[in-house]
C-alpha cells in the first residue's frame, strides 16, 4: 500500500498541475499582500505617525497580522479570487489522473498488479493531500508574509475592520490567538481542498471531457453556494464556511455539518470505483 | 524507477522541504519577536504618576482607582465621599464588575500650538505589557469623552472619567486569572477644534425648534459661521420663543448640579411599551433601511446574510428640573447596562441603540436645556440589537447619561443616573 502512494505521489510532481496551482496561489498571494501593503499599511502607518506623536508619545493601534492575512483582507479582490476559485486550485495538482488513466486504460493495467479497492485507496489519499497542499498554500504563505511586517496581536476590535463578533464561529481564538486561527483556517483549506478534489475523482467515469472534471468541484460549489443563498442554508454553504473572514456567520456546526456533508459525499461517490469493475 | 530509489528522492525532498519550513519559521520568529517589541506598549503608556508632553501641554494622570461597580452604584443615592471611597480596590479579584476612574490634569506649559479638544475614547486594557484589546468593549467611557480645555499658558485642569466594565463577557476563569489590571488610555487632541455642535434645541412647551443668537467673538469671522454648524459656547445666548434669553456662562457651576436637580421618572409599565410595535415610520440606520412596524428589513440583505436578529425596545422617561437654575442635559452620551438573570451585559455602543424624543421618528437632540421647574417631556429610547445575545429577559437597567453641557465647564466631571428598577421581559 505504501508503494502505491509512495509511486502516486511521486506522479503528483511528475505532472504541471501541481506547479500551476502553486505558481497561481503564489501570484494571489503576492497581489493580495502588495495591495495590503501599498493600500491599507502604509496608509494607516502614515496617518499614525502623523498623529499624537507617533512614535514617542503615543500611537494608534497598529495594523496586525490577522489584517494583511489573505483570510481576512476583506477589502482584497484577490482575497476573493482565492476563494472562489479554490476548488478548481485543489483540483490542478491530481484530481483529473484518475479520469485519464481511466480513459487511457492505464488503469486496467495496474489492477491487474494490485488490488484495485487499494490502489483506489491511494489515489484517494494522494489526491486529497495533493489538493489540501495547493489549497493550504496561499493561506499559509500569506501569513508568513504578513509576519515579516505585521505583529501576532490581536486585532483591534473595536476598529471595526472585521465582521467576526462574539456568535461566530472561532470567535474567542480569533479575538485571542490570530496566529491559531490562522493555523485552523489553513488547515481547513487543507482538509476542503483535498475534499473538493477528491470530488473530481467520483465524476472520472460519468465525464467524457477531461475540462468538466477539471471545473466540477468549482461548479458543485458555485451551484450550492446559488442554491443556498438567502435561505437557511447559507451558513452550510462550503463557499462561505471556508471563507475566514465569515461573510456569513458560521458556527461551529455548519463547518462540521458542511465538511461530514462534502466528506461523505466524496466516499460515496469514489467507493464505487473500488467495485465495480465493469468501470474499467 | 526503482521504488527504493523513489523512496530516496522523497526523503531528500522532504528533507529540503523542512529545511526551508524551518528557515521561513525562524524567520517569522525573530521578525515578530522585532515587531512585539516595537509595539509592546513602553512610551505611550499613559498610566498613574506618568506624564506626557504634547503640543503645549503637560498631561499627566496624578490617580487612578478601581471602585467595586455596587458599591459606586449604591453611592449614587447617597453621594458621599465616605461612601465612594470606602470601595476603592486595589485588584480586581472578587469584583463582579468595576468602575475605574482615572483623574487627569492639563497643563499648560507653552503657547505653542493650542489644542482645544481632548478626546479620550480609546481606553485599552494591556496584559503583560500587550494590549489585550478584546476587553476594550467591556470598557467603556460613561462620562463625557471629549473635554474642551483652553487654559492660559500656568494653568491646569483636572479631569475625572470613568471606565466602567462588567463581567459577564469574559469566562470566570480568565477574569479570575488577570488578577490585575493594566491599562493604557488613549488620548486623541484635536487643535483649533472647540465646542460640540448643536444640532437642535427643542423648547419644551411648544416642541418647536429654539432659534439661537449667537453672540460672536470679534475675532471670530462671523460669515464663516454655517446655520447648521452653530457652535454653542461659552457667552453664547440661548434665546427661546417665549422671549427669555439666557446666557451659557450663567449656568450652575458643575459642582452644585447633583442627583437630586433632576427627577427621573420611568413609566410604571415598561413591559407594555417594550412590547408596542405601533411604530411605523422607516428608519435609516446606517445605510440600511427598516420598517419597525412590521419588522421588515427592507433593505439589510447584508445582515440576513450575518444571521442577525434585531430586537427593539422602548423605554420612557420623563425628567423635571428641580433645581433653581437652568439644566442642560446631554443626551449625547446614553448608555445601557443591563443586568441578566445570570451576568451583567453591557449594551453601549452607538451601533446598538438609537433615542428618540417626543414624537417617535423625531431625533433627539444631542442636548437639551430644561428650565428651573420645567419637567422635561417625555422621550422615548429606543435600543436596537443585531445580535443573537439579545436578552430574553432583563432584571435591571441602567441608565446613564451627562447632565451637563460639556462645554460649561472644564471641571466637567458629574455624572447622573437615571435607574430602571424593575424586571423587564422582551
Amino acid at each position: 500500500m505504501s508503494t502505491i502512494i509512495k509511486n502516486e505521489f511521486h506522479k503528483v510532481f511528475k505532472y504541471k498541475g501541481i506547479y500551476i496551482a502553486f505558481i497561481l496561489g503564489l501570484l494571489l498571494v503576492i497581489a493580495d499582500s502588495l495591495y495590503y501593503y501599498n493600500e491599507v499599511y502604509s496608509y494607516t502607518m502614515s496617518f499614525s505617525e502623523n498623529d499624537l506623536g507617533g512614535k514617542t508619545e503615543g500611537m494608534w493601534y497598529p495594523p496586525v497580522l490577522m489584517q494583511g492575512w489573505i483570510g481576512h483582507n476583506i477589502s482584497s479582490v484577490y482575497s476573493e479570487i482565492y476563494y472562489t476559485i479554490f476548488p478548481f486550485i485543489a483540483v490542478l495538482p491530481f484530481g483529473v489522473t484518475y479520469y485519464e488513466e481511466l480513459k487511457t486504460g492505464y488503469l486496467k493495467n495496474i489492477v491487474t498488479r494490485v488490488k484495485r479497492s487499494k490502489y483506489i485507496l491511494a489515489k484517494y489519499i494522494v489526491t486529497f493531500v495533493s489538493g489540501g497542499m495547493v489549497c493550504a498554500f496561499p493561506s499559509l504563505l500569506s501569513a508568513w508574509i504578513a509576519a515579516l511586517y505585521l505583529p501576532n496581536m490581536p486585532m483591534n476590535i473595536a476598529s471595526m475592520s472585521t465582521l467576526i463578533g462574539n456568535t461566530h464561529f472561532m470567535w474567542e481564538i480569533f479575538r485571542d490567538s490570530p496566529a491559531t486561527y490562522i493555523l485552523i483556517y489553513s488547515l481547513l483549506a487543507f482538509i476542503f481542498g483535498g475534499l473538493m478534489a477528491t470530488l473530481a475523482m467520483g465524476i472520472a467515469h460519468l465525464s467524457d471531457n477531461r475540462f468538466f472534471v477539471y471545473v466540477y468541484p468549482f461548479l458543485l460549489q458555485l451551484s450550492i453556494d446559488y442554491l443556498f443563498k438567502n435561505t437557511k442554508l447559507m451558513s452550510y454553504s462550503p463557499a462561505n464556511v471556508i471563507v475566514p473572514w465569515q461573510p456569513s456567520q458560521i458556527e461551529t456546526k455548519n463547518v462540521v455539518i458542511t465538511l461530514l456533508v462534502i466528506a461523505l459525499f466524496s466516499v460515496l461517490t469514489v467507493l464505487p470505483h473500488s467495485r465495480k469493475k465493469d468501470l474499467v | 524507477m526503482h521504488p527504493a530509489y523513489m523512496g530516496d528522492i522523497m526523503k531528500k525532498r522532504i528533507i529540503i522541504i523542512l529545511t526551508v519550513i524551518t528557515c521561513m519559521l525562524s524567520v517569522i520568529y525573530i521578525r515578530q519577536k522585532e515587531l512585539l517589541d516595537k509595539y509592546r506598549v513602553r512610551d505611550c503608556v499613559v498610566s498613574m504618576d506618568e506624564s506626557i508632553s504634547y503640543k503645549g501641554y503637560d498631561i499627566s494622570i496624578s490617580s487612578a482607582e478601581l471602585w467595586d461597580y455596587n458599591a459606586f452604584y449604591n453611592s449614587i443615592d447617597n453621594p458621599t465621599e465616605d461612601v465612594v471611597y470606602k470601595a476603592k480596590q486595589d485588584t480586581i479579584e472578587g469584583l463582579d464588575a468595576i468602575i475605574l476612574v482615572c483623574e487627569m490634569s492639563f497643563t499648560r506649559v507653552s503657547d505653542v500650538e493650542g489644542v482645544d479638544t481632548i478626546d479620550t475614547t480609546n481606553f485599552y486594557v494591556l496584559q503583560d505589557g500587550y494590549y489585550k484589546v478584546s476587553d476594550w468593549q467591556l470598557f467603556n467611557l460613561i462620562n463625557q469623552s471629549s473635554y474642551d480645555i483652553d487654559l492660559n499658558v500656568g494653568e491646569t485642569a483636572t479631569y475625572k472619567m470613568f471606565f466602567t466594565m462588567y463581567e459577564g463577557m469574559v469566562s470566570d476563569e480568565d477574569w479570575k486569572k488577570r488578577g490585575t489590571l493594566d491599562y493604557m488610555i488613549q488620548l486623541e487632541m484635536y487643535p483649533e477644534r472647540t465646542g460640540f455642535y448643536l444640532e437642535e434645541l427643542v423648547d419644551k412647551t411648544s416642541n418647536e425648534p429654539v432659534e439661537l443668537m449667537l453672540t460672536v467673538k470679534e475675532d471670530s469671522d462671523e460669515d464663516k459661521l454655517d446655520e447648521e454648524d452653530i457652535r454653542w459656547d461659552y457667552g453664547d445666548y440661548i434665546e427661546n420663543k417665549t422671549g427669555g434669553v439666557h446666557k451659557l456662562t450663567e449656568l450652575p457651576p458643575i459642582e452644585n448640579i447633583v442627583y437630586s436637580d433632576i427627577v427621573i421618572e420611568h413609566t410604571d409599565d415598561i413591559k407594555a411599551l417594550l412590547e408596542r410595535d405601533d411604530y411605523s415610520e422607516e428608519y435609516f440606520f446606517g445605510h440600511e433601511q427598516f420598517d419597525l412596524n412590521t419588522g421588515e428589513i427592507k433593505q439589510l440583505e447584508s445582515d440576513i446574510e450575518r444571521g442577525r436578529k434585531t430586537s427593539y425596545y422602548y423605554m420612557s422617561y420623563t425628567m423635571e428640573n428641580v433645581s433653581d437654575e437652568p439644566m442642560i442635559i446631554s443626551l449625547s452620551n446614553i448608555n445601557i447596562v443591563m443586568r441578566l438573570p445570570d451576568y451583567w451585559v453591557f449594551y453601549g455602543t452607538e451601533t446598538s441603540y438609537r433615542y428618540y424624543t417626543g414624537e417617535p421618528s423625531e431625533l433627539t437632540p444631542s442636548q437639551m436645556i430644561i428650565m428651573p421647574g420645567e419637567k422635561e417631556q417625555v422621550f422615548t429610547l429606543q435600543w436596537i440589537t443585531f445580535d443573537d445575545s439579545a436578552p430574553e429577559h432583563i432584571d435591571e437597567a441602567y441608565m446613564c447619561f451627562n447632565p451637563t453641557g460639556t462645554t460649561c465647564s472644564l471641571n466637567n466631571e458629574l455624572q447622573t443616573y437615571g435607574i430602571i428598577e424593575g424586571g423587564l421581559d422582551r
